[in-house]
């Protein structure tokens, strides 16, 4: 190949490449529709004529007239005048809205809303006792309120103002309704109201208030759960009103000088422990009990743990404590569990120091309670002792939850 | 036409100076021994009832104060005033038990704007003492987020109020919701707690669980049906009225009034009536407007003295000679007698009434509204002054018999027992 054909073919070469135009697979690619201008039954009452109202029969509780006087638009509007008695106790009207052919709303279910004008005879009003209510074909309703942030002005007054009900806030799956297949509006009245309503209809809106998802729950997965670490959510503990319980330390223990300390612990890993001296003839001894949250007193969801664990903590004492352990639920059927120490609970590690074990399932009626939204631990000084205590933990427990010594010493 | 002019202005500094001056100051001091109440500088012990009427027979007790839970009858403020009471002012917050949804942004702060304008509205009303925002919100809440809602209505009012303190009312007292309230709501002056059964070691707990402000007690009484026995079918056991009068006097006398450091006071519950559970477990007077001797026990807690006129007081009732804790069972018809003890206190004529309802069973709780069973019609076979025969129901059922007993003053103490048919 000389040099002109390699030219040739090098120029030939870059305009085929600008010769390839792209081919579409099918003839057109269809637009994007806007699902609000494709809505064929944006109106909803405009005048008596051409909206179909029903329910405005004379009614000793409610009286609905078309009102021609001081129209915001067109020949008439609705005015409204209700007052609920013991007789009468569902008070009502409603839109056959196109007349009732069905409607989807879910294309336009987060972007649009149900507007119209409001005004009243006299006075300002915040709060409007009147109830919206999307109905399908097999009569399901859901509901949906005016809201002071949907009034113009954040008020209802002689002038006509806007009110806007953004339709997310029907909670429709909530109450199993058929959004695809909408027939009517209904409007529910509550308590009394004297009020005009004129131009209902759906209109584009953009809702910017979110629903969180927040639930405040932690769920544990895996041992070992340390347990009661951080002082500041412990509750019992108050030295303006009571000695017989208090903080030793506040300090991880890496950072605490043993050698200047006789009360601490020593090779005892926790970062909080609590010295106790209880008298049951002292003028305190109401002052009994301490506790601390699973989760800084928001949820501990441990319903994948508890069955399979022990509460275990340590105990420094001559003799181990008479003790009562209660833990509390926010939930279930009981909220709380028991137990008293035993000594079948207890491992002694060396003189005067103490292992305490509490199979979870050794708690009386341990399934009654709901263990996703574990609250706090408590325990209750049930005799004059004095002792220290610490370490508290959920541990991996898988024996006998009466004889859990054999488990821990195997 | 500038002379009435002037007249004019000036006429309207002076119509609003005299409102002013007519509004409250309330304060707290804090001091080493405690914490005190201060309207317009002078100490103020609140001798309340949760109330929404009988005003005057507050005022002549010795009460100074009503409770009332909601902003949406304002008028009952200008009542309290008639009366020279102050007001506990409740701001109805929306509860999730209830269905309100706090993770909901646009309801909640549709919530608090409209309670926003309730507060300008009443915030200069001569007989406000002080705000109640919401009441038990805690009760079967799962959404902590309810207390950034109470500390937001807290912050504007503190913006917009500077005469009348703040308060949050819980079902109780646990440690978390004083630490959720010390976390959220620093804007929060006083926690008002409401506390039937537990009112026993409120004081105590108050201090445990760390809540390091005043306190008041916004709701107490005899234990409420949530924490009462039942029986073997689940029926709740009422206390007799003489047994409630004497809890209330010791709950007062022991209890309340003895942690004057840091409690500013009570709101007896309920200086009223209501159903709940039955219609005379939490009301001090009855159905038909009659006091109760509850009402007796509240002038002698707030004035040292029992009224001149008491109400006489039932301290036992008994079905067949087993008291009012035991299970009551009786075949369909079967005659039965009705027994009850009571003491008077002075000669006059007692009238006796009978009343007979079907049981209610209502779980519902923290005041939500029950609604009141119709009475049944029952033949009174016999009566003595301590006893009737009558015969129950020919048809299988749970029922309650009350004993209603009143002076000429219609001052009156009542009593029930549950009893169940059965074809035995």
């Amino acid at each position: 190949m000389n040099f002109k054909n390699f030219i040739y073919f090098f120029i030939l070469f870059l305009f085929s490449c600008d010769s390839m135009k792209s081919i579409n697979l099918y003839d057109s690619v269809e637009k994007k529709e806007d699902p609000f201008l494709s809505f064929p039954h944006k109106d909803i009452f405009t005048d008596k004529e051409f909206t179909g109202v029903y329910g405005t029969k004379v009614h000793p509780c409610k009286e609905i007239t078309f009102d021609s006087i001081n129209n915001f638009s067109g020949k008439n509007h609705l005015h409204v005048k209700w007052k609920k008695t013991k007789d009468c106790k569902w008070l009502g009207f409603g839109f056959k809205w196109d007349n009732f052919k069905p409607k989807n709303l879910l294309p336009i279910i987060e972007n649009s809303a149900l507007e119209f004008m409001i005004r009243s005879d006299s006075g300002e009003f915040f709060r409007v006792p009147i109830i919206f209510g999307l109905v399908d074909y097999s009569e399901k309703q859901c509901f949906s309120k005016i809201n002071i942030l949907g009034m113009e002005d954040g008020m209802v007054d002689e002038q006509w103002r806007k009110v806007t009900i953004p339709l997310s806030t029907f909670k429709y799956f909530k109450k199993g309704l058929n959004i695809t297949n909408v027939k009517e509006l209904r409007v529910q009245l509550i308590n009394q109201g004297n009020f005009h309503l004129d131009d209902i209809k759906i209109v584009p809106h953009s809702h910017t208030y979110e629903v969180s998802k927040e639930n405040f729950t932690r769920k544990y997965k895996s041992f070992p759960v340390n347990l009661g670490i951080e002082n500041k959510y412990w509750w019992g503990v108050n030295e303006d009103y009571s000695s017989n319980f208090k903080f030793l330390t506040t300090l991880p223990i890496n950072n605490i000088n043993t050698a200047n300390n006789n009360q601490v612990l020593p090779k005892v890993d926790v970062t909080s422990y609590l010295s106790v001296n209880y008298s049951s003839e002292s003028k305190d001894k109401k002052w009994n009990s301490f506790g601390f949250p699973f989760n800084r007193w928001e949820f501990a969801d441990l319903s994948e743990l508890y069955s399979t664990s022990v509460l275990y903590f340590k105990i420094r004492a001559e003799k181990v404590p008479s003790i009562k352990i209660n833990l509390v639920s926010y939930g279930g059927k009981s909220k709380i569990i028991s137990k008293i120490i035993q000594d079948n609970n207890i491992i002694q590690s060396s003189e005067n120091r103490f292992n305490v074990y509490l199979p979870i399932k050794s708690f009386k009626n341990y399934n009654n309670i709901d263990w996703s939204k574990m609250k706090e631990l408590r325990c209750k000084i049930l005799k004059t002792s004095n002792f220290e205590i610490g370490d508290f933990k959920l541990l991996e427990f898988r024996g006998d939850p009466q004889n859990p010594k054999k488990w821990f010493k195997s | 036409m500038r002379f009435l002019t002037i007249i004019f202005f000036v006429s309207q500094f002076l119509l609003s100076s005299i409102l002013t001056a007519q509004v409250s100051k309330i304060t707290i001091s804090k001091s080493p021994s405690g914490f005190k109440l201060l309207k317009n500088s002078q100490p103020y012990y609140i001798k309340g009832a949760g109330a929404k009427n009988n005003f005057k027979k507050v005022k002549e007790s010795g009460g100074n104060s009503i409770r009332i839970w909601s902003t949406n009858r304002s008028q009952l403020l200008d009542s309290a005033l008639k009366y020279d009471l102050s007001v506990c002012l409740g701001i109805w917050v929306a509860q999730e038990r209830n269905g309100f949804n706090y993770n909901d942004e646009y309801s909640v702060k549709s919530q608090i704007e409209l309670i926003k304008k309730e507060i300008i509205k009443l915030k200069d009303h001569p007989s406000l003492l002080l705000w109640g925002i919401g009441n038990e919100v805690d009760l079967k809440y799962s959404n902590f987020k309810v207390w950034e809602s109470i500390e937001e209505i807290a912050k504007f009012i503190k913006k917009v109020d500077p005469n009348h303190p703040t308060m949050t009312v819980t079902a109780g007292l646990d440690p978390s919701k004083v630490f959720m309230i010390k976390k959220y709501c620093p804007s929060i002056d006083i926690l008002g707690i409401n506390a039937y059964g537990a009112i026993e070691n409120a004081p105590l707990n108050i201090k445990r669980y760390g809540w390091e402000k005043p306190y008041i007690v916004t709701e107490w009484g005899v234990n409420g049906p949530f924490e009462a026995k039942v029986n073997a079918w689940g029926a709740k056991i009422e206390p007799t009225n003489g047994f409630k009068s004497n809890q209330r006097l010791r709950r007062y006398k022991e209890i309340i009034e003895k942690d004057e450091n840091s409690c500013f006071g009570s709101y007896c519950f309920l200086w009223g009536q209501k159903q709940e559970s039955t219609a005379t477990w939490h009301g001090m007077y009855l159905s038909n407007g009659n006091p109760t001797e509850a009402v007796d026990v509240m002038q002698y807690c707030w004035k040292g003295d029992w009224p001149k006129n008491r109400a006489p007081s039932i301290m036992e009732i008994s079905l067949n000679g087993e008291n009012w804790k035991k299970n009551h069972v009786f075949k369909l018809a079967e005659e039965v007698s009705l027994e009850y003890e009571f003491k008077k206190f002075n000669n006059d004529s007692l009238f006796f009434n009978f009343q007979l309802y079907p049981e209610t069973f209502s779980k519902k709780g923290g005041g939500d509204f029950q609604e009141s069973p119709d009475e049944i019609e029952f033949e009174i076979l016999r009566q003595t002054e301590n006893n009737i025969s009558f015969k129950v129901p020919n048809k299988k059922g749970f029922y309650r018999v009350f004993v209603f007993l009143k002076n000429k003053n219609n001052q009156s103490s009542v009593a029930n027992i549950p009893f169940k048919v059965e074809s035995l």
